[in-house]
């Protein structure tokens, strides 16, 4: 306080000093000693507010280079603050972009970049060894051992095979699990061990001690209550019975990785004479890559045509998942740059308006860079803010995406794991960073390079051509984007729209399946019988053989078939289905000639037109006769239906013939049952009427509809997603024209008023905005359209029945943007036409 | 009205160096003067509006002052530039000698004349 008052008074004496000193100079002059006083009063200027600039100062700290950043920073805070909405308009529109873009990353990281949760997990491969090219598997107990002891690629080698399908009964329950036979090997390669009790010895393996079962943890803790006396209980599967002696640990517990999660081990031990395929478990040496391991199963197996797969642990899933991700992201980014092109269009329009104050700036000392370095600073602070907000949003956004990912059966196992981690939130604060530095960036130029004098001049013409080139740039950017966007989301809701209206071939609607389960306490009669009990079921077929795939897990069985009395090609292989003769009529499956068969009658065959056009020609087919290796035997043509589309929506259509069921695999048989009504309320019935026979049949039960739903999941998720990106998009795009035009009609209210005076009509002026604005969005989708062709032939295959060329959405695309842009603009445009001459030339 | 105040206070400071680095030690009351007389009465200022600059410079290390007694035996406040204030002058000057209009007229009138 004393040391202020010092300064008050020496300030006091120094300005009373100059006081004096204009004094004596008027004095000086001839003018009397109080009109002096006056004038020196006046030529001074208000002592008050001098006083006060100069106590104002004093507060402030002195700009040492270190300090110079915060200065920086708190101006361009300053400046912000002085113009809320500008800077709430960009920082939302940002963390609109940024939010899309750090939920999918975090989507995108759990599924595709985390590392796999098991020690060297990226080298475990596994092996098929069937050889499709040659029908045969190629891995024989001979090639396993030399691979077991010899391999260069490989640092341990075990045979793992997983049976599906097989009805198993530990305790009280009973179900189809899936086991896992494998040697002692693969404990090691996955890295796990007992929990409880322990694993089988590779003592134990060599002597032949195979009677001993390891369950899963899962599947103790889910299926068994975890109960610690399940040692010493008995797995009976097939005719075999296994002793538990262990259970896998808590720590295997990894339900992405399918091979860990099976729920019951069994000791499957090789012999060197063993011949047929068997599939390999594997952990690759260091240095080798899959291809290598290709390469030496070639030289191994004698067998230089066959491509092996060798696959990753988690390569299904994610291969099935990267493109969709990548595409997501990919869209995700495309809004993160909508938003900077927005952002960057916005500053350059404020900075137009603001063109004086940056000019003061420049007068007050500050160089080029300075301004410059203020408005990169607004930006950084802006696009900070933003992700400060997004990261909030994103809070919201990856549980939101956890949950969806978690419920919606879209197969995603890794789903549990998406979270904020550290590399999401630093991915998303690094594309702040970049994004507000790439949004100011022009405009921190442009502002940079304001010739001072022109923008200190009243009235000067305030839009210079470099700022507008730069904004019409940025507004081109813009609708490019947006036509990417929506061009994307355009094709992937007609794919989606064509998928659903693809015909299978059945009559999908009131058709319930009843998936194939052992474990009927009654059999088969018994459940049929229970079957045609429930209200609103019309008829029950059954099926064995080949299976609509979509109706459960999709079986495949083959059969090779000829023509006996034309042999007009070599036989060929097609689905084999083994149906009851409703079959057809339950399935909604009609025919084309003939009819089905009458119980009973001898080798009937009914084909479907394809493979009837194929054995026989043109000619009529009924009554013809078709050799067939399974059944094995020479069988009468009775009929001839549509191609179904057995392998699902999106799959080519299969070549099948049907034939009677097999008899001695009843027990395997679907159940395709027609119904009256609608089929959720009947399916739940058919479920409770099934419950005494077999608990737990819910999950073999399926709706027509509910498959459709299950089997389009993907696609409407990603097509639901790409239309909200598409639409947001959208939105920015709109909110960036209606600116950048508004901003323009306000910086040229004079020019305006000019030709108003000079016998322009509003509705003239009117036009001319629109047509500015049309123009642009113009030059935009001249841009945007083969962007888009571009990136969309980058994922043609995810497409459905609509290809990247589809000149109509282009034409659509082309129509919303410029719909789009005519609305944004309209505002504008009709305050350009009510501007009044009068009014605007005074100002 | 602020705002052109504050020009010419930013504008002001570069005057005010320049004087400075031209004449050598001065007091307020000089440095106006001065501004005026090589301004060719281009510019009027009010007196006032130097001492905010005067003071923002010494915080800023571009110059410092000193009491001293003026030609006609006043106590008064001179200024000097500093190194740091000749430096800070030479960019500036480097970067106004590019613009044109009043400052690099300014500038121009202000060389030709010492």
């Amino acid at each position: 306080m004393f040391v202020r008052r010092t300064e008050d008074r020496e300030l006091a004496e120094e300005l009373e000093a100059h006081l004096e000193m204009l004094q004596d100079e008027y004095v000086r002059r001839g003018i009397a000693p109080a009109e002096a006083r006056r004038r020196a009063r006046l030529t001074f200027g208000s002592l008050s507010s001098t006083t006060e600039s100069v106590r104002d100062l004093r507060g402030v700290p002195v700009p040492t280079p270190l300090r110079a950043m915060g200065f920086v920073l708190r101006d361009a805070y300053g400046a912000l603050r002085r113009a809320p909405w500008h800077s709430a308009t960009v920082a939302g529109v940002l963390a609109v972009g940024i939010t899309a873009g750090t939920v999918t990353f975090s989507v995108v990281d759990a599924v595709l970049l985390r590392p796999l949760p098991i020690r060297d997990g990226d080298r475990i491969v596994t092996i098929g060894s069937f050889d499709a090219q040659a029908r045969k598997g190629r891995i024989n107990g001979e090639v396993f051992w030399q691979l077991h002891d010899h391999s260069s690629t490989l640092d341990a080698v075990a045979s793992f095979m997983t049976m599906h399908g097989q009805s198993s009964t530990i305790g009280d329950v009973t179900d189809e699990f899936p086991i896992a036979h494998t040697s002692r090997d693969a404990f090691n390669i996955l890295d796990v061990s007992a929990g409880l009790g322990r694993l089988w010895t590779p003592e134990e393996e060599a002597r032949g001690e195979t009677d001993v079962a390891v369950l899963g943890y899962r599947f103790w803790q889910r299926d068994l209550g975890g109960r610690p006396d399940v040692l010493g209980m008995t797995v009976r599967t097939g005719d075999r019975s296994f002793r538990v002696i262990g259970v896998l640990s808590a720590a295997s517990d990894h339900p992405e990785i399918r091979a860990l999660s099976t729920p019951i081990w069994l000791p499957g031990v090789v012999r060197r004479d063993q011949t047929g395929g068997m599939g390999i478990l594997a952990r690759m040496r260091s240095d080798r890559t899959r291809s290598m391991v290709a390469d030496e199963l070639r030289s191994l197996t004698g067998a230089p045509e066959w491509t092996p797969v060798v696959t990753g642990l988690l390569d299904e899933e994610r291969d099935r998942l990267s493109r969709w991700m990548w595409l997501a992201l990919g869209a995700s980014g495309l809004l993160v740059l909508l938003g900077c092109a927005n952002a960057a269009n916005l500053m350059l329009s404020r900075s137009i308006r603001r063109a004086r104050e940056l000019a003061l700036r420049a007068s007050l000392g500050a160089s080029g860079r300075r301004v410059a370095g203020g408005i990169v600073a607004e930006g950084l602070l802006l696009s900070l803010a933003a992700t400060a907000f997004a990261l909030l949003l994103s809070v919201w956004g990856v549980d939101l995406a956890r949950h969806v990912f978690s419920t919606l059966p879209l197969g995603i196992s890794q789903a549990p794991g998406i979270a904020l981690n550290g590399r999401v939130m630093a991915a998303a604060v690094v594309s702040a960073i970049l994004t507000g530095v790439f949004f100011s960036l022009v405009p921190a130029l442009q502002a940079s390079r304001v010739p001072v004098v022109t923008s200190l001049k009243d009235g000067a013409p305030s839009t210079s051509g470099g700022r507008g080139r730069w904004r019409r740039a940025f507004l081109v950017t813009e609708v490019a984007t947006v036509t990417v966007l929506l061009v994307v989301s355009w094709l992937f809701v007609a794919s989606l729209v064509r998928v659903v209206g693809v015909d299978l071939g059945v009559d999908r609607s009131r058709l319930i399946s009843v998936a194939p389960r052992m474990s009927y306490r009654g059999g088969v009669d018994e459940v049929l019988a229970r079957l045609h009990r429930v209200p609103g079921v019309v008829d029950v077929a059954e099926s064995t053989g080949a299976m609509i795939s979509l109706f459960g897990s999709g079986v495949w069985v083959t059969t090779n078939v000829s023509s006996l009395d034309a042999p007009v090609e070599p036989p060929f292989d097609v689905l084999q289905y083994r149906v009851t003769p409703n079959y057809f009529d339950v399935a909604g499956i009609a025919f084309l000639r003939g009819s089905t068969w009458m119980d009973g009658s001898p080798n009937p065959v009914v084909l479907d037109d394809v493979v009837a056009r194929r054995l026989f020609g043109e000619g009529d087919p009924i009554g013809r006769q078709v050799r067939a290796t399974r059944p094995d035997g020479v069988h009468k043509v009775v009929g001839v239906v549509p191609s179904i589309r057995a392998k699902g929506l999106e799959q080519d259509l299969q070549m099948a013939a049907y034939f009677p069921p097999d008899q001695r695999r009843r027990g395997f048989s679907t159940l395709l049952v027609r119904t009256t009504g609608p089929t959720d309320a009947i399916a739940a019935h058919i479920a409770e009427t099934l419950e005494p026979v077999g608990p737990g049949h819910k999950n073999y039960i399926h709706t027509g509809d509910e498959v459709i739903r299950r089997a389009t999941m993907m696609r409407r998720f990603n097509a639901g997603l790409m239309s909200v990106f598409g639409l947001v998009g959208v939105l920015i795009g709109a909110a960036g024209i209606y600116a950048v035009t508004s901003s323009v009609v306000t910086q040229q209210t004079n020019e305006i008023g000019v030709r108003m005076a000079l016998g322009a009509s509003p509705r003239q002026i009117a036009q001319q905005v629109l047509t500015s604005v049309l123009t642009l969005t113009g030059a935009g989708l001249a841009v945007g359209v083969p962007v888009a062709w571009w990136v969309s032939r980058g994922f043609g295959s995810l497409l459905f029945g609509i290809t990247p060329a589809d000149i109509s959405v282009y034409a659509g695309v082309s129509g919303i943007v410029c719909a789009v842009g005519v609305i944004a603009a309209l505002l504008p445009s009709r305050r350009a036409a009510r501007v009044d001459p009068i009014v605007s030339l005074r100002a | 009205m602020s705002e052109k105040t504050d020009v010419w206070q930013g504008t002001l400071s570069l005057m005010v160096l320049k004087t400075l680095q031209a004449m050598g030690p001065q007091h307020g009351y000089g440095i106006a003067q001065r501004i005026e007389q090589t301004s060719d009465d281009l510019l009027s200022i009010n007196h006032g509006t130097l001492y905010p600059v005067l003071v923002r410079l010494v915080q800023e290390g571009a110059i410092d002052a000193t009491w001293g007694v003026s030609e006609n035996n006043r106590r008064a406040k001179f200024y000097r530039i500093t190194r740091r204030g000749q430096k800070r002058l030479d960019a500036a000057l480097q970067e106004w000698n590019q613009t044109t209009g009043i400052i690099a007229r300014f500038v121009a009138l202000k060389g030709s004349s010492s």
